[in-house]
C-alpha cells in the first residue's frame, strides 16, 4: 500500500509563499501517523543558520547547502513543542529541480540525522514506531509537488502520494491533567549523584507506570482495538445513532488509573539520611487525535505527551544550571519551565512552549514564531495552563521543618531554550544598528 | 423488628471445651437483619487488646460480649462494655454456663437484655453465603525512625488510600472500582451485578466444573483477587491545594529513616449478593485494618530492635477450628521460637488449642491461583462416600497433598510407591505448621538415606525401593518426627489393628504409611465398628499414574474404603505411625 498523506490546503499555499521568497527552501512536516495515513498539521520552514559574524544569513543555493545538524536540531526542538501523537513526519523541499528523481543522497543524510537528533533526548518520543520519514518536494521548475517515503536505517525508498484537502482534518480533542506527587526516597550510596540522575530514574519509573497505567476515556473502560470516536458512544440501536458532530468539539476527559504495585516488593531500608527528591505538580496534556485512532494509540499519545513535556522541561532546566547546581548538596527548589499552549494559526490545535519563571508570554510568543515560522496574533493567545506555582510556600513549610538553609534555585536569565529569542534578538539588533548606520549616513 | 441470630458452630465447639471463667468479646458480621456471630475473643485480664479486629477481615466487627462461668453477670457492667459496639444498635450478650454447657444469648434493646433464640450456622454455611475479597498491593511509605513520626506517616498514609484516590481493581474480569463522586462508580460491567454473580461468571468453568464433579455440594473459601490503582488524573479541576506546574524540591536531613514498600495483603469477607457498586468502603476498610496491623508491627519491632528491626511480612491463616482468616505480621527477622509467646497470647484470646501449632509461618493459608492447574491435591478423600461400616470414623486431621507415581514428570512407576507416600505424610507435617521444610524430593530421601549411613552411596539417583523403617529414618533425620512402628505378619492381621489405629488417628491424626513385602500405601482412616469388630481403611494410593483428576482418583477408587480383603493375606506389613509432637 502506497503511503498517503493529507493535508489543508492551505499548506500548499504555504509552500508557494515560501518558493517564492526563495527557491531552495528546507523545512518539516509536523502531524500524525495513523494507521498508514499521514494528517499533516504545518509546515515549518527551518530558520536560516545563524553566523556568527552577524553578516546576513547565507541562503540555499542548492540542496547539498542544506546543513544537516541545523535541520536536526531543528526538528528536535519543534518535537518539543508538539502535543503527544504528533509528530515531526518528515521534511519539505523547494528546490528548482526535482529533488526526488533521482532521490537525492543529501536528503537521505538529512533525514538519517533528523531521525538521530530525535532519538537523543530520552522520552522524546521523536520518532513514530515505523521508522518511515516523509519527503516532500515542490519542483518551482514543474510547479509540481512530489512525495516519497524514506525508511531510516533499511534506507528503503517508496513512493507516498500526498493530497491537499479544502475540507479540514477531523481531530477528537483529548485532555489531561496529570497530577505528580511523587517522593523519591535517595538511598546512602546514591546520596552524592547529582539530582539530574536522580531525576531520570524517576522518569523511568514515571514510564513504566504510565505504560502498566489504566487509561478510561470520558469514564469508558474501551477495548484496546476500538475507535476514538466510539468514546461515548454507547453500543444504542442504529436508527437512534447520535450525531457525531457535536461529540467532535468537546474535549474527551482521560483518567489514569496507575497500578500501585512495585516490582520491588521486598524493599526494607533503614538508612541514616532522610534525603528525599519530591516531585510535585500538574502536566496540562491537550492532544488531538484521529477520531479512528485506537485506544491503545490514544492511550499511548496520552503517555507520550506527558512524558514528552516532563523530559523536555527538565532538559531545558537542566541546561539553565550552572556547574555548581548540578552536583549542589543542599536543599533546594527546582522550577523546571512550565507549559504554555498556544493554537496553530487558522486551526484549533495547540502547541506548547515552556517559560521559565520571570518569562512572560511574549517570550513564548517570539520562540514559537520563530521556530514554526508562524505569526501569532496575540500574547493572549499564549494560555498558562500550569500555572506558576508560589515558591515561597515552599521555602516557609521548609523554614518550619527546621531543615537546613533552604535556597532558591535562580534560573539563569539567558538559557539555550531561549536559543531562538536570543538569535531572533540579536537579528533585531543587527537590523535596527544597519538601520541607524544608513540614517547616519544619509 | 428484633434481629435473629446466629452463632458460628466453631464458636460453640470452642466453648463446649471450655473450663474456665472468662469475659470477653464478640465479632460478627451484620447482614440486613440478622448478625453471624463469627468470632469470640477472651480478654486477658484487665487489659483488652482492641486491636485484635485488625486481624479479621474487614466486615467483620466488634458486636457483643460473652461472658462464661457459672451463669452469673454483673448486668450494669455488661451494658456498659455493649455501648462499646458501634455496628449494630442491638448488639449481643452471650452468657455461657460451664456447667451443662448452656448458652443463652440477649439482644441490648432500648436499655434491655432480652434473651433471644439463636440458631447455630455451619462453616459450609457461611461459606455458601459469603466469599473473601483479598487486596494486594504495596504503597511507599518512608517515615523518619521515631515512634511519633512512624505514627504520623501511617496516619497520613491510611488517609491517603481513603481519600478516594485509589481505584479497586477486579484485574481477571477487567472491572474496577472507582468509588463515590464519580458518576458511576464501577466501570468496566454493564448494570451494578452483585460479587457472587461476577464470582460464578469468572470460576467458570475450571471451579464451578470440580464442585459439580464432588459427590457432595462442599464450598471452597472463595477468594477475589483485588488490586489497587491510584487515579493520577484530576480530570474535574476540582483540588485542594494550589495547582502549578511540576516542583522539584530537593531535601536532605539526617536522620535515621525507615523506607518501605508497605504491603497492603487485606481481607474482608462479603455476603456474595452485595452489589459490586457497595464494595468500594468495605475494600477501603479492609486495606485501613491492613495497614494498622502494620503499623502496630513497625512500631512494636522498632521498640525492640530499634534501627535494627527487620522487614514486616503479612500471613493470613484459616485455622480449622475458627472457619475464618486471622491475619497476623511477624518480622523476618523474628524465628518461630521468639515468636512463641505471640503466638500462645493468639492461642490463648480464641481460646484454641495449645496442642497444635495454628499460627506457625507454615501453616499460613495457600492460596489458590486459578494458573496453577495441575498440581498436587489436597486432602482428595474430601467429598467421598462415607463407609457404611457403622462403626466410629477415625480420620487423618488437617491437610496433606496426594503425592502419587509420575508427578513432575518422574516416571517412579514400579518403584516410587513408598517415596510419595513418605511425600504425603511429610506435607501433612509442612501443612499442619510442624515443620517450615519443604516436602522432601527423591533425591533429598535418598540422600539422606546414605547420609546416616543405612544406604550405600550409590543408592542416590538409583530406582530401589524403601520400606517403612526408611521412611521413618528420613522423618526422624528429616523433619525430626519420631514415628511407632507397627507389624502384623500378615493380611489378614490387619483386621485386629482397629483399636490401635483408631487411636492414632484420635490422638495424632497423622497419615499413616503402610509397606512391608509388597506395595505401599498412605492410610487416612479407619472405620472400627467395636461391635462387630469390621474394620474398614480409608487408603490413599500412591499407585496412581494419571493426571489430578479428582474424580477420577475418587471413583475408580484411588481414594476409597477398603475391606481387610485389600491386604495379601500372604505377605506382611510395617506401619510407620508418626507420633505428633504437642505444642504450638
Amino acid at each position: 500500500m502506497v503511503r498517503s498523506a493529507v493535508s489543508d490546503d492551505r499548506l500548499l499555499s504555504y509552500l508557494h509563499t515560501i518558493a517564492k521568497q526563495n527557491p531552495y527552501t528546507v523545512g518539516l512536516i509536523l502531524g500524525q501517523s495513523s494507521s498508514g495515513k499521514d494528517y499533516v498539521i504545518h509546515f515549518a520552514k527551518t530558520p536560516p543558520i545563524q553566523s556568527q559574524d552577524a553578516k546576513d544569513p547565507p541562503r540555499l543555493t542548492a540542496i547539498n547547502d542544506i546543513d544537516e545538524e541545523w535541520v536536526a536540531d531543528h526538528a528536535r526542538q519543534a518535537t518539543r513543542t508538539l502535543p503527544g501523537g504528533m509528530y515531526v513526519l518528515g521534511i519539505f523541499i523547494v528546490s528548482l529541480e526535482d529533488a526526488l528523481n533521482p532521490f537525492s543522497p543529501k536528503i537521505k543524510g538529512i533525514l538519517n540525522c533528523v531521525h538521530k537528533h530525535l532519538e537523543s533526548q530520552k522520552y522524546l518520543f521523536g520518532n513514530t514506531a515505523s521508522n518511515e520519514k516523509l519527503v516532500l518536494n515542490y519542483c518551482l521548475t514543474t510547479q509540481q509537488v512530489t512525495c516519497k517515503s524514506f525508511e531510516v536505517g533499511v534506507g528503503s525508498v517508496k513512493p507516498a502520494e500526498f493530497k491537499f484537502l479544502a475540507s479540514p482534518i477531523r481531530w477528537a480533542q483529548i485532555h489531561c491533567k496529570y497530577q505528580m506527587d511523587h517522593v523519591y526516597h535517595i538511598s546512602d550510596n546514591e546520596s552524592d549523584w547529582p539530582l539530574k540522575k536522580h531525576i531520570g530514574i524517576i522518569l523511568d519509573i514515571m514510564n513504566k507506570n504510565l505504560k502498566s497505567s489504566i487509561y478510561l476515556f470520558d469514564g469508558e473502560l474501551k477495548d484496546a482495538d476500538e475507535s476514538v470516536e466510539s468514546i461515548g458512544k454507547k453500543k444504542i440501536s442504529r436508527n437512534s445513532k447520535l450525531s457525531g458532530h457535536d461529540d467532535n468539539f468537546k474535549p474527551i476527559h482521560v483518567c489514569i488509573l496507575q497500578p500501585c504495585e512495585s516490582g520491588d516488593l521486598n524493599s526494607f531500608e533503614i538508612s541514616d539520611s532522610g534525603n528525599q527528591i519530591r516531585i510535585f505538580g500538574n502536566v496540562v496534556s491537550k492532544l488531538w487525535l484521529n477520531p479512528k485512532l485506537s485506544i491503545s494509540g490514544a492511550s499511548e499519545s496520552v503517555m507520550q505527551d506527558i512524558l514528552r513535556s516532563m523530559s523536555t522541561r527538565l532538559e531545558m532546566h537542566w541546561d539553565s544550571l550552572t556547574e555548581e547546581e548540578h552536583g549542589e548538596d543542599m536543599n533546594s527548589v527546582h522550577e523546571p519551565p512550565r507549559r504554555v499552549l498556544i493554537n496553530l494559526p487558522n486551526s484549533n490545535i495547540a502547541i506548547s512552549d515552556y517559560l521559565f519563571p520571570g518569562e512572560g508570554p511574549h517570550d513564548a510568543k517570539i520562540s514559537l514564531e520563530e521556530m514554526l515560522d508562524i505569526k501569532i496574533n496575540s500574547e493572549k493567545d499564549v494560555v498558562d495552563a500550569e500555572g506558576q506555582a508560589d515558591l515561597s510556600d515552599y521555602y516557609n513549610e521548609a523554614a518550619e521543618t527546621e531543615s537546613e538553609e533552604m535556597i532558591p534555585k535562580k534560573t539563569l536569565e539567558t538559557t539555550p531554550s531561549l536559543y531562538y529569542i536570543g538569535a531572533v534578538l540579536a537579528l533585531f539588533v543587527l537590523i535596527l544598528s544597519l538601520g541607524l548606520h544608513f540614517i547616519q549616513g544619509n | 423488628m428484633t434481629p435473629s441470630l446466629k452463632i458460628s458452630q466453631k464458636v460453640i465447639d470452642r466453648l463446649s471445651q471450655e473450663k474456665l471463667n472468662f469475659f470477653g468479646k464478640l465479632y460478627g458480621i451484620v447482614v440486613k437483619n440478622n448478625l453471624i456471630v463469627i468470632e469470640l475473643q477472651v480478654n486477658e485480664g484487665e487489659e483488652c487488646n482492641n486491636s485484635f479486629i485488625n486481624s479479621l477481615p474487614a466486615e467483620i466487627y466488634l458486636c457483643g460480649v460473652i461472658q462464661t462461668g457459672d451463669g452469673l453477670y454483673n448486668e450494669q457492667s455488661i451494658k456498659e462494655s455493649l455501648s462499646e459496639v458501634y455496628v449494630t444498635d442491638n448488639p449481643v450478650f452471650v452468657s455461657y454456663k460451664v456447667e451443662g454447657c448452656q448458652i443463652t444469648a440477649s439482644f441490648y434493646i432500648n436499655g434491655q437484655l432480652e434473651v433471644t433464640k439463636f440458631t447455630p450456622i455451619s462453616e459450609q454455611e457461611i461459606l455458601s453465603q459469603f466469599l473473601y475479597t483479598r487486596l494486594t498491593t504495596s504503597v511507599p511509605f518512608t517515615s523518619e525512625l521515631t515512634t511519633n513520626s512512624i505514627k504520623e506517616s501511617f496516619t497520613n498514609l491510611r488517609k491517603n488510600v481513603s481519600s478516594g484516590v485509589m481505584t479497586f481493581g477486579f484485574t481477571q474480569n477487567n472491572i474496577y472500582l472507582l468509588g463515590g463522586d464519580t458518576e458511576n462508580g464501577v466501570v468496566g460491567v454493564t448494570g451494578n451485578p452483585t460479587i457472587g454473580e461476577i464470582c460464578d461468571e469468572s470460576n467458570d468453568p475450571a471451579e464451578g466444573g470440580t464442585r459439580k464433579k464432588r459427590s457432595q455440594q462442599l464450598y471452597n473459601v472463595d477468594v477475589f483477587e483485588v488490586k489497587m490503582l491510584k487515579r493520577m488524573t484530576n480530570e474535574n479541576g476540582l483540588s485542594g491545594g494550589k495547582e502549578h506546574a511540576p516542583l522539584c524540591v530537593l531535601d536532605k536531613k539526617q536522620c535515621k529513616t525507615i523506607t518501605i514498600m508497605a504491603t497492603i495483603d487485606a481481607l474482608a469477607i462479603i455476603h456474595r449478593q452485595t452489589k459490586i457498586a457497595n464494595l468500594y468502603e468495605i475494600i477501603v476498610e479492609s486495606a485501613v485494618r491492613s495497614l494498622r496491623l502494620l503499623e502496630s508491627a513497625v512500631l512494636e519491632g522498632f521498640e525492640r530492635f530499634e534501627d535494627k528491626i527487620s522487614q514486616p511480612e503479612i500471613f493470613h491463616f484459616y485455622p480449622e477450628d475458627c472457619g475464618h482468616f486471622v491475619t497476623q505480621i511477624y518480622l523476618q527477622g523474628d524465628d518461630e521460637e521468639s515468636l512463641l509467646q505471640q503466638r500462645k497470647k493468639l492461642h490463648q484470646e480464641l481460646s484454641l488449642s495449645q496442642e497444635k501449632p495454628i499460627f506457625r509461618r507454615a501453616n499460613r493459608f495457600t492460596f489458590k491461583n486459578k494458573l496453577q492447574v495441575g498440581e498436587p491435591l489436597i486432602n482428595p478423600h474430601l467429598g467421598l462416600k462415607l463407609s457404611d461400616n457403622g462403626g466410629n470414623i477415625s480420620l487423618v486431621k488437617g491437610k496433606y497433598t496426594y503425592y502419587h507415581y509420575c508427578q513432575n514428570r518422574m516416571d517412579d512407576n514400579g518403584w516410587g510407591c513408598a517415596y510419595r507416600s513418605l511425600q504425603t505424610l511429610a506435607s501433612w507435617f509442612k501443612n499442619q505448621g510442624y515443620t517450615h521444610k519443604d516436602v522432601p524430593t527423591f533425591k533429598d530421601i535418598q540422600k539422606c538415606l546414605v547420609d546416616i549411613g543405612d544406604k550405600p552411596s550409590n543408592f542416590i539417583g538409583s530406582k530401589q525401593w524403601i520400606g517403612s523403617t526408611e521412611v521413618n529414618y528420613v522423618l526422624n533425620t528429616l523433619l525430626g518426627i519420631t514415628s511407632k512402628i507397627l507389624y502384623v505378619s500378615s493380611g489378614e492381621e490387619m483386621a485386629s489393628k482397629g483399636p490401635e489405629l483408631v487411636s492414632h488417628f484420635e490422638n495424632h491424626g497423622s497419615p499413616v504409611m503402610i509397606g512391608g513385602g509388597v506395595l505401599a500405601h498412605t492410610i487416612l482412616g479407619v472405620d472400627y465398628n467395636s461391635q462387630s469388630g469390621n474394620l474398614r481403611f480409608l487408603i490413599l494410593d500412591p499407585h496412581y499414574t494419571g493426571s489430578e483428576d479428582l474424580h477420577t482418583i475418587q471413583t475408580k477408587g484411588w481414594c476409597g474404603w477398603k475391606n481387610v480383603d485389600f491386604w495379601d493375606k500372604t505377605a506382611y506389613y510395617n506401619m510407620c505411625l508418626p507420633q505428633v509432637p504437642r505444642g504450638i
